[in-house]
């Protein structure tokens, strides 16, 4: 059971680890400070539409 | 489906208006500059509703004019609302005029009558309408009135009526389009009494006073950090360590008592003590940030941004930068993006430099930590000292480049100062939660999958399992820490988390809570004295900030400019910390 859990959080983590990576790596809003008025929340907002 | 282009001079509520009629949620700031890039919005599938950033005029080069004009010219738009400071119409219409060159219905909105009844002047609507050519709709945003006449008027699409041709053609002579402006008003404004002085007026005297202004710009900025650090976000904090973490804790370890150890480490010391160590700074995080929207809303931003403008221009800089600044004190990401905001190239790639020096929200975690470890009952004075160290450094490093790398001349700042007001409790509260949100939503996403990789690498090597001084993260920090050593924190346990900070500033915090365990406080005293703590803060407040951050510079700016900014802040931070260690050492012993 401990094995099985240890799996999930590590994988887990891993998956969190390579897309938030991927996405700052990209120059994408990953900096924690999600205000509307950053301009790359617009871009992201807008873009989608 | 109709558009409608959202335009005006900075700060006369165009973003107010925007989300009223919109239903939006976008930030509404009492200082300028808010507005960078244009968003939409829409009225019942009916209208779309572009709100442009606010601009003076259309005849410079700044990003947001450019952005402005091409969306005037290319984006389809069927009718401009063009929204003005009722009660400063001779500045505002210069715009106003310069919009008929573009041959569109406009839509002529004044914001704010209930200040220019306040001031006495008393504005014939029809008559500003016949001479201007225009449509005119009084309202006040802040309040909500008039706004459902401007949302029927554009659903209904009936913007060509009898008063909108244009009469009045736009010319490019300044001289003469300020004549027409003061011909119009002669008649369509009364002022009913000669202006008082307001108590606005009064506080500015103060405010802006060339004495006064300074200091008490300090004072503010330190009131505001007593009641992060003394008053309300520490004693938050620390009630959320001792009973939250603490109780969260107590509970697995009893739950897990017969479970394997390094299963139990993983949940404890791994997750627990990543995540819980960063996620207590949360009330401090929030606590400030609930100060500087206070004064954001208030108008003193604004007034700061204006006082500033003499050390600014001393670097090179106008006034307008320091609301990058502002936004870099958040977070550096919007800070250098902001920065697009200003006329020249040279002013945008220098003000993205010295942004990352302004202390964003990431670093504050570790500023609480170490201030509440090695300086208990100055907690305010350290961190206070760090932010303003971090400005001076800015304005030091500005000095330099301005003389060296970024030669130019200096260019005038325009900065319209808006209404001292009361900031409303609802758009505090929604900025502060904003902040909080992002936090919380980082400690559940990077911050925890740093705190597993982190605890894996501690206790790991290619033979497995293994105690911590053998493991990879240990041989990691080993390689790195003699860079530290002049510095007074050699060990590898800072360098690794100097290293993985990286990633967020934050996970300098979750990386020494799985390393050393959930009682930082009283672990990391034996491996830092007060001034070798003082001295890695140094470090975390000048090293660069994130790889969000050097994405940013390559996006904005290229591959050089990514490169040298790394570069830059990696040697300032370190001769920083040095200087500041050993200096420290030449007068303590």
């Amino acid at each position: 059971m401990e094995i099985v859990i240890t799996v999930g959080i590590v994988a887990l983590a891993a998956y969190i680890f390579y897309r938030s990576t991927s996405k700052r790596t990209k120059g994408e809003c990953e900096c924690g400070s999600c205000s509307s008025h950053c301009p790359m929340y617009e871009e992201k907002k807008n873009n989608s539409k | 489906m109709l558009t409608a282009a959202l335009l005006g001079n900075p700060n006369v509520g165009k973003t107010t208006l925007f989300n009223y009629l919109t239903g939006s949620n976008q930030y509404v700031g009492n200082w300028p500059g808010v507005t960078v890039e244009k968003k939409e919005g829409f009225i019942e599938d009916k209208v779309k509703v572009v709100d442009l950033p606010g601009i003076y005029a259309l005849d410079t080069y700044s990003n947001e004019e450019k952005i402005s004009k091409e969306f005037l010219e290319k984006g389809g738009v069927d009718v401009i609302v063009n929204i003005v400071d009722a009660s400063s119409l001779n500045r505002n219409l210069y715009l106003t005029l310069q919009l008929k060159q573009f041959k569109k219905p406009i839509v002529l909105v004044l914001n704010m009558i209930d200040v220019a009844k306040s001031k006495g002047l008393r504005i014939d609507y029809e008559k500003l309408a016949s001479k201007l050519g225009v449509i005119v709709i009084p309202i006040s945003a802040s309040k909500g009135i008039g706004i459902e006449e401007v949302k029927k008027l554009l659903k209904s699409g009936n913007f060509f009526s009898p008063l909108n041709e244009n009469d009045y053609q736009y010319t490019d002579d300044e001289k003469k389009n300020y004549k027409f402006i003061e011909e119009v008003l002669a008649e369509a404004l009364v002022k009913e009494r000669e202006e008082v002085i307001t108590i606005g007026d009064r506080i500015d005297s103060i405010v802006l006073n060339k004495f006064f202004a300074y200091p008490l710009f300090l004072f503010v900025l330190y009131i505001i950090f007593k009641f992060t650090f003394t008053w309300v976000g520490q004693p938050l904090s620390d009630a959320m360590d001792e009973y939250a973490i603490g109780g969260i804790v107590s509970i697995l370890e009893t739950l897990l008592q017969n479970s394997s150890p390094w299963f139990s480490s993983l949940i404890i010391d791994g997750i627990v003590g990543g995540v819980g160590s960063v996620i207590v700074f949360l009330p401090i995080v929030m606590t400030l940030f609930l100060g500087i929207s206070f004064l954001e809303d208030s108008g003193y931003m604004a007034r700061a941004a204006f006082i500033m403008d003499r050390i600014m221009r001393k670097i090179g800089l106008s006034g307008k930068a320091f609301i990058p600044f502002i936004i870099g004190f958040g977070c550096s990401v919007p800070g250098i993006m902001s920065a697009r905001t200003l006329e020249s190239e040279k002013d945008r790639k220098l003000t993205a430099l010295l942004v990352p020096l302004m202390s964003c929200n990431a670093r504050l975690p570790v500023y609480a930590l170490f201030a509440s470890i090695f300086f208990p009952g100055n907690e305010s004075s350290v961190t206070f000292s760090l932010y303003l160290l971090g400005v001076v450094i800015a304005i030091l490093i500005g000095l330099l480049f301005k003389n060296t790398i970024f030669k130019k001349d200096e260019e005038p700042f325009i900065i319209e100062l808006p209404e001292y007001k009361m900031p409303e409790f609802k758009s505090l509260m929604r900025n502060t939660w904003e902040k909080g949100k992002g936090f919380l939503k980082k400690a559940g996403t990077i911050i925890f999958s740093m705190s597993v990789i982190v605890w894996i690498l501690s206790n790991f090597n290619f033979s497995g399992m293994t105690d911590m001084e053998s493991s990879f993260l240990a041989n990691i920090g080993r390689a790195i820490a003699p860079i530290f050593n002049p510095m007074g924190y050699g060990t590898w346990q800072s360098a690794v988390a100097l290293l993985t900070g990286l990633m967020a500033k934050e996970v300098v915090v979750s990386t020494m809570g799985v390393i050393y365990g959930v009682d930082l406080s009283n672990i990391l005293l034996q491996y830092f004295t007060p001034l070798a703590a003082y001295s890695f803060l140094v470090f975390v407040l000048l090293y660069t900030p994130c790889i969000s951050v050097i994405a940013t510079m390559r996006k904005e700016f290229g591959n050089k400019m990514m490169v040298f900014s790394v570069l830059y802040q990696l040697v300032l931070a370190w001769v920083v910390s040095f200087v500041v260690y050993n200096a420290g050492r030449l007068i303590f012993g």
